[in-house]
């Protein structure tokens, strides 16, 4: 028991970021007045939107260059490839240029271009070793120039566009903003409400966190991996074949739901069981609380299918908000993406990114070619990015041909930032948390500011501020805490003093906000 | 004597990597530009490109004491510019007017970026390393948080406040306060009627240039010698022979000025044919004129002779020191987080006077997010003029303003005159900006990204 009083403390420690921001959340809920289901619509809406940008970030932050501010560059490549998916749809008029075909040529497109553009970005950031991160600001706004110019005098005087929807009346220079072809491409290939979702995800959750928890169970059994998985799969298996059985399915499929539910149900009871039986040693505290928390969600979704409160305002707050409409092909791209960068750092170019990351003089005396290995992160993501900007923009529905990429580094950067990772430590859920709190923050701010000020301007300004302070301190808090290793000289440290470091930023955050606000 | 001589042609190759291929790139645009401004548009061009020169010039050299004393080019301008914004409200809440008000908008701003220069100065000494991004995301977060702040602050005059509404406005005309109080002072006007002849000592100022630089290259120019091949006694002849030449050079050019400016300006018997004939004659329509802010340039001069003063000084040769050596100045009893202390302070000073300077210029203050990314044009200027990330002279300051408020003050001229076909609203000299500004900002980048790796 001490020993969890312990990691609960450090656990506390490490995240006071994330508590802060969540409780920043909490207080401008009740004030800014907004219903919670528009909120929640918003935040699963922009969970999906912006996931993948965030998450592009990662892979940077593993191999030692810090927050990838030049992702912009691959979010220009993005916008090249819609543009000219664009243009061929309106020329064409072919109906695979619209749509989700639409969106694989567009992202066949992209491929090369974001490749492209990421090697040349990794170039640029080999030769300013140690200054990555401005480096990669200003190649930001150095590339918005020449994209500029592509689209504005390019267009129009070397490569002849002749297309009213696109094309300025002169004929020379792209539209302020186009409507695309492809719009919720992506979002409309699989989606369902929340009532059906929220559920499914939850039991999935549940089902991963139990079969942790039971893993113990089948210890020193023969085929200990399948069978600690087998829940989980059949699990998986009964809820989707449900839920790809159509938005109204047939009655004979709510078979596969119940089968699906008592499947969560078991695993729940089986983790009981076990930790009746073993006590909680070698259980992770945050795995009995997380399936807890699903359960208590699956019930309450359950619950609120059938409860028949008095007033009608409540009854439709809650249809409202079990309609809501996840977009549940996005999520699995993104799910591949977090698949995709813990696969990555368990293969070889993994441990040589994590190498660089640590020391670049270590990495090089064990042979690995540093440049080449900080090329491939960029390269990643870059292209990353750039997939991450095809989904946003076939999410807006429209493309704001010279502002879409603008602030498109410096809204992922902060909203990793906020889900409590720092500039030398991010992983998937930092990002995933960071989204949802930080827009979350942003959805509920106008409304809260404007209650308490009564003045519409200040809530701008307070973004703004919020945005710029949150990525301000965790540079301050990194750069303080690298100056404080090198003082202490010793490069083999680094590691173990990451754990330490964590905490700094947070409390620097607290006291600064606490000052200005 | 066994001293090499090196190939001409390697040796200008030489001298080009060390300028920089961006900033040839540069220099060439801006003399392209100059060869397609017409003739007749010479003089209004002259006085734009010196009152840019003039409102800019100030924020420039705020560059050079954080450059010089290490802490990289001064990100957090922005910063700064707020003490200059806030001076600059008190002075018209107060309805001073003319050069009185200018000036004591001036030394409240001072006053005002002194506390906020310390505080730059010791989040810049806890952060070393990392100085630029930090500074950046300094500035911005600050300039935000004043936002918030100008909405608050109990104003009363109605110049500045809304007449309706809680806060200040987002510009706030300075007309019949301190606007154009420096630009007026002694300021030469002259404007030709159509037919009127104007002669610019173009050949001149070619002749004169090309000596100079034949000077400079015969004989100031610091020659690469094989030092290793010559005994001690050869090298101590060699280097007295060079400060010789040196002194000879330096002199010679200074009489070749002398000669070039009396021929220029002077106005006698047969002064004036040879001045006549070293000149472009123009032919004036009606309504030309041309306006030289003697006022501004002199400030901005005097700023810069400060400077340069400074620089000399003990104080100054002890930051530069700090700022290019640090191990080195801290074994010679240098305390660098003192220099670099001073270096924060100066340049957060000079960002607020030079916004003053700015601003009564251009007519307004600008506030909210207006000084936001007020810091990339200066930092691209001085880049331009030559300086890098660790090193900035008081002549980089002034070349890259010019060079860089040249591009962009003709630029669009140019671009109106001759890329009509573009579409409405397009500005292709703001896609220039960009790049330059930017372009430039990443070469200086890679050129001392390397370095800072290697310490």
């Amino acid at each position: 028991m001490k020993n969890k009083g312990k990691g609960m403390g450090a656990f506390l420690k490490q995240n006071i970021a994330a508590f802060i921001f969540i409780l920043i959340a909490l207080i401008c809920f009740p004030l800014s007045g907004m219903k919670l289901s528009y909120v929640v619509q918003q935040v699963l809406l922009r969970l999906g939107q912006n996931s993948f940008l965030v998450l592009a970030l990662i892979i940077p932050i593993i191999a030692g260059m810090g927050l990838n501010f030049s992702i912009t560059v691959g979010a220009m490549a993005a916008q090249i490839a819609i543009f000219f998916v664009t243009d061929w749809a309106y020329q064409t008029g072919n109906g695979v240029f619209t749509g989700f075909t639409g969106f694989l040529i567009a992202l066949v497109m992209l491929l090369p271009l974001s490749v492209l553009f990421g090697f040349l970005a990794g170039k640029l950031l080999n030769k300013t070793k140690g200054q990555e991160m401005i480096a990669g600001m200003i190649l930001g706004f150095f590339a918005t120039g020449i994209y500029m110019f592509f689209f504005l005098i390019i267009i129009g005087t070397v490569i002849h566009i002749d297309n009213p929807f696109l094309i300025i009346s002169g004929g020379v220079g792209v539209k302020n903003t186009f409507d695309i072809t492809i719009s919720s491409a992506l979002d409309n290939l699989f989606n369902r409400k929340l009532a059906v979702a929220g559920p499914y995800i939850l039991c999935l959750f549940t089902l991963s966190f139990t079969g942790k928890i039971n893993r113990r169970l089948f210890s020193g059994k023969k085929q200990e991996k399948l069978l600690s998985r087998l829940l989980f799969l059949l699990g998986a298996l009964f809820l989707s074949i449900f839920l790809f059985s159509g938005e109204r399915p047939a009655d004979v499929m709510y078979v596969f739901w119940y089968l699906g539910l008592g499947v969560t149900l078991l695993s729940a009871v089986l983790s009981f069981v076990r930790i009746v039986k073993f006590k909680m040693e070698g259980v992770r505290g945050r795995e009995v609380v997380g399936a807890f928390l699903c359960l208590a969600g699956i019930a309450l979704f359950q619950a609120l299918e059938y409860v028949n409160p008095g007033s009608k305002a409540v009854l439709d707050e809650i249809k409202a908000f079990l309609n809501v409409r996840v977009p549940l092909s996005t999520y699995l791209a993104i799910l591949l993406l977090c698949l995709f960068n813990t696969f990555l750092l368990k293969t070889k170019i993994g441990q040589d990114l994590r190498t660089v990351g640590q020391s670049m003089s270590v990495a090089t005396a064990s042979g690995i070619n540093v440049n080449r290995v900080r090329i491939y992160a960029i390269v990643l993501s870059t292209l990353f990015a750039g997939i991450g900007q095809l989904i946003y923009l076939q999410c807006i529905g429209s493309v704001q041909t010279y502002a879409a990429h603008n602030n498109i580094a410096l809204y992922s950067v902060a909203a990793l930032l906020v889900g409590g990772a720092s500039i030398t430590k991010a992983t998937n859920k930092q990002a995933l948390f960071g989204i949802v709190i930080f827009h979350t923050i942003l959805i509920l701010l106008p409304q809260a500011v404007g209650s308490v000020f009564e003045d519409a301007q200040n809530s701008e300004y307070f973004r703004a501020f919020m945005l710029y302070s949150v990525i301000c301190f965790s540079l301050i808090s990194y750069a303080v805490t690298t100056r404080k290793k090198r003082r202490l000289g010793a490069g083999e440290e680094l590691s173990e003093k990451a754990g330490v470091s964590e905490g700094e930023p947070a409390r620097e955050i607290t006291s600064e906000e606490r000052e200005e606000l | 004597m066994n001293k090499k001589k090196g190939n001409p042609l390697s040796e200008i190759k030489k001298t080009l990597e060390h300028i920089g291929i961006s900033r040839v790139i540069v220099v060439l645009f801006f003399v392209f530009l100059l060869c397609m401004t017409p003739a007749q548009e010479m003089p209004g061009t002259i006085s734009n490109v010196l009152t840019r020169v003039g409102m800019h010039g100030v924020l420039v050299l705020a560059m050079v004491p954080s450059i010089r004393s290490g802490l990289g080019p001064n990100f957090a301008v922005p910063f700064g510019i707020l003490a200059g914004l806030l001076g600059g409200l008190i002075s018209v809440e107060f309805q001073l007017t003319g050069i009185g008000g200018f000036a004591v908008a001036v030394l409240l701003a001072m006053a005002f970026s002194l506390p906020m220069g310390l505080l730059f100065g010791y989040l810049m000494n806890r952060v070393k390393g990392s100085e630029m991004m930090v500074a950046t995301y300094f500035g911005y977060a600050l300039v935000s948080i004043m936002c918030i702040g100008w909405l608050l602050l109990p104003f009363t005059n109605n110049a500045i406040t809304w007449s309706m509404g809680k806060g200040l406005r987002n510009t706030i005309n300075l007309q019949s306060y301190f606007g154009n109080a420096l630009n007026d002072l002694g300021a030469i006007k002259k404007s030709y009627g159509a037919g009127e002849v104007m002669m610019i000592p173009v050949w001149l100022l070619l002749i004169w240039l090309i000596i100079c630089g034949i000077l400079y290259w015969k004989l100031i120019r610091t020659k690469q010698v094989d030092v290793e091949s010559m005994t001690e006694e050869e090298l101590s002849a060699w280097g007295s022979i060079q400060e010789k030449q040196k002194k000879t050079g330096t002199v010679a050019i200074a009489l070749a000025t002398v000669l070039a400016a009396v021929l220029a300006f002077g106005n006698l018997g047969f002064l004036k044919g040879i001045r006549s004939a070293l000149s472009i004659h123009l032919t004036m329509k009606a309504g030309t004129s041309m306006e030289i802010p003697t006022g501004m340039l002199l400030f901005l001069i005097l700023c810069c002779f400060g400077m340069w003063l400074f620089n000399r000084s003990k104080t100054g040769i002890a930051m530069s020191a700090a700022g290019q050596s640090p191990d080195c100045a801290r074994a010679g009893g240098v305390n660098i987080g003192r220099q670099r202390m001073i270096g924060a302070v100066m340049s957060t000073m000079l960002a607020a006077v030079g916004i003053l300077v700015y601003a009564q210029s251009f007519g307004f203050l600008q506030l909210y997010n207006a000084p936001i990314n007020m810091c990339f044009p200066p930092i691209a200027a001085i880049l331009i003029g030559g300086a890098s990330i660790r090193e900035a002279k008081i002549s980089h300051v002034l070349v890259g303003v010019l060079l860089f408020q040249g591009i962009l003050t003709m630029g669009p001229t140019i671009a109106g005159r001759y890329l009509s076909g573009l579409g409405e609203g397009i500005d292709p000299t703001e896609i220039v900006r960009i790049i330059i500004t930017n372009g430039i900002i990443l070469y200086a980048l890679t050129k001392a990204g390397g370095v800072s790796d290697e310490e």
